[in-house]
């Protein structure tokens, strides 16, 4: 039912960098060491779909979540329910930035919750392992806009050619796909073609 | 990184916590064990049928480390691969290419034309100057099919190998290429080489997610891998030919160092673990790369060729063989 349904977490990529976006969900590709750490995360933590109670807090783990008419589709890290509010909450390996795009899925998430449940959801959380910082994220109108926008955007570009490389050196750099994508060969090599055979 | 040779058929490879074991029969009967950090590996080779446990071949796995199979003559047998690329629409982008005569002409010239070129500086670097490889180079470009693109690579091969003779050294007699058995010890380093250099080209082929069976310079035809022989052609003098001229004449390979049975020639175990070393050591060594002009080991060359080769039949860059000075 939801196969097509663009994966959340798709939408990190899409944030970084059309190409990866592009390289991961339509492609299918994804590096070493991704399958690596995939792999043993999956292993060390069989985080299953759980529910439990922490003090007033009810926490509901692991939470498949999805919304029709947004055709977007995912796992919730966590959501809490206290005081009658439903809090999505999205646990994130790095440190805390101003990573607009943690703050897509997080807010794409809540949009799911949201048509799943019938009630309206004020903020959400990001817990920080690297620097153990929790993040609250307001679901501003703004905020949920720019969310769709971006899903709109991404399921548009899945339905196109390739991307070129981005003009980003430091992104590349620190890229885990670089060795795929190849973006300075590419951009020289493209450089070096003739203008005629521009389509 | 590095390759993990296994090549003694009584070996047993294992798996210690994030380490691979490998314990070696000793003449004596008692065995010898060897640690390797799971880290510093990138690929496993087993050659003759050592015993791979379970666990090791997972934990190869699940690290993305593919493990070839090569019998004691040291060809491919198969390889157990990890889940790399699931890049179907390249594969169908290696298709389309297939039955594109234009394209396909192009691509096959620039591996041609390469070929020619570093079998020529294999030979100017061995003072073999007086060769017709420039001009049939040239030729290349003027050709109207694939097929005379190949009497001009086959011709090329021959004038090639004709010099070879004169820079084997006195010791070795080589007449021109044969395999299939290698009648001659020269020619039997030539095709244990070619036999490791297609394990790597193999391998890089999986990794980019590339069809192994559909080429363009090579038919597919004989269940031949023939995109592996096409992105093996620019390496074979590069790796392979340089390999077998330098442990020549570094005397590493004695005349004394193979078995001949019925006229077939085959390197004696110590002599092949000095073979691989060798190998090994030219798959490590660096060059500046004559495009991007980074320093780049001839390893990962293979695998920049195979993803640039993708990149290619999937975005129309143009395809740059590698040719060095």
């Amino acid at each position: 039912m939801t196969e097509d349904y663009l994966p959340l977490a798709y939408l990190n990529a899409w944030e970084y960098c059309p190409r990866r976006f592009y390289l991961e969900y339509v492609l299918g590709e994804m590096s070493d060491n991704e399958h690596i750490i995939l792999g043993r995360h999956i292993h060390r933590n069989i985080n299953e779909e759980t529910t439990f109670q922490e003090g007033e807090t009810l926490i509901h783990q692991q939470q498949w979540v999805w919304s029709d008419r947004l055709k977007v589709a995912g796992i919730i890290d966590a959501v809490e329910e206290s005081n009658g509010q439903l809090v999505p909450v999205e646990y994130k390996k790095g440190k805390m930035a101003q990573h607009l795009n943690d703050h897509f899925q997080l807010c794409a998430a809540a949009l799911c919750i949201e048509e799943r449940t019938g009630r309206s959801l004020a903020y959400g959380e990001i817990f920080y392992h690297t620097n153990r910082r929790r993040q609250t994220v307001a679901l501003t109108p703004q905020l949920r806009q720019m969310t769709e926008q971006a899903i709109a955007f991404a399921q548009l570009a899945a339905q196109r050619t390739m991307p070129a490389p981005i003009d980003n050196t430091k992104k590349c750099l620190s890229c885990s796909l670089k060795e795929i994508c190849l973006p300075f060969e590419v951009k020289q090599l493209r450089s070096s073609m003739n203008p005629e055979t521009d389509d | 990184m590095s390759v993990l040779y296994v090549t003694q058929a009584d070996a047993v490879l294992s798996k210690n916590y994030e380490a691979f074991n490998v314990a070696l029969k000793q003449s004596d009967g008692s065995w010898k064990k060897q640690t390797v950090a799971a880290q510093t590996v990138e690929q496993v080779v087993l050659m003759g049928n050592p015993q791979v446990t379970g666990d090791a071949l997972v934990y190869a796995l699940e690290l993305g480390m593919p493990v070839h199979y090569l019998s004691s003559f040291g060809k491919y047998l198969g390889s157990a691969l990890p889940g790399y690329s699931r890049n179907g629409q390249l594969r169908l982008a290696q298709y389309k290419l297939y039955s594109d005569p234009v394209g396909r002409l192009e691509l096959v010239k620039a591996i041609v034309t390469a070929k020619i070129h570093n079998q020529y500086q294999v030979l100017y670097r061995h003072n073999e100057r007086n060769n017709p490889l420039k001009e049939r180079k040239s030729l290349v470009k003027s050709q109207k099919t694939i097929d005379q693109v190949r009497g001009i690579e086959g011709l090329a091969a021959r004038e090639y190998f004709a010099c070879w003779p004169r820079m084997v050294g006195k010791q070795w007699t080589f007449t021109g290429r044969n395999r299939r058995p290698p009648t001659d010890p020269v020619n039997s380093l030539l095709s244990f080489a070619y036999g490791l250099l297609r394990v790597q080209v193999t391998a890089a082929v999986h990794v980019a997610g590339l069809d192994p069976y559909i080429g363009y310079l090579h038919e597919v035809h004989h269940g031949q891998p023939a995109i592996v022989l096409d992105l093996m052609e620019e390496f074979r003098s590069l790796i392979a030919d340089n390999v077998v001229l330098a442990v020549l004449h570094k005397h590493e390979i004695q005349p004394d160092d193979f078995n001949e049975s019925l006229g077939a020639y085959r390197l004696k175990d110590t002599a092949r673990k000095t073979f691989l070393q060798a190998f090994e050591r030219k798959m490590n060594d660096e060059f500046k790369h004559p495009v991007f002009e980074y320093r780049c080991t001839y390893r990962r060359a293979i695998e920049l060729q195979a993803r640039l080769l993708s990149r290619h039949l999937q975005e129309g860059i143009p395809y740059k063989a590698l040719a060095l000075r």
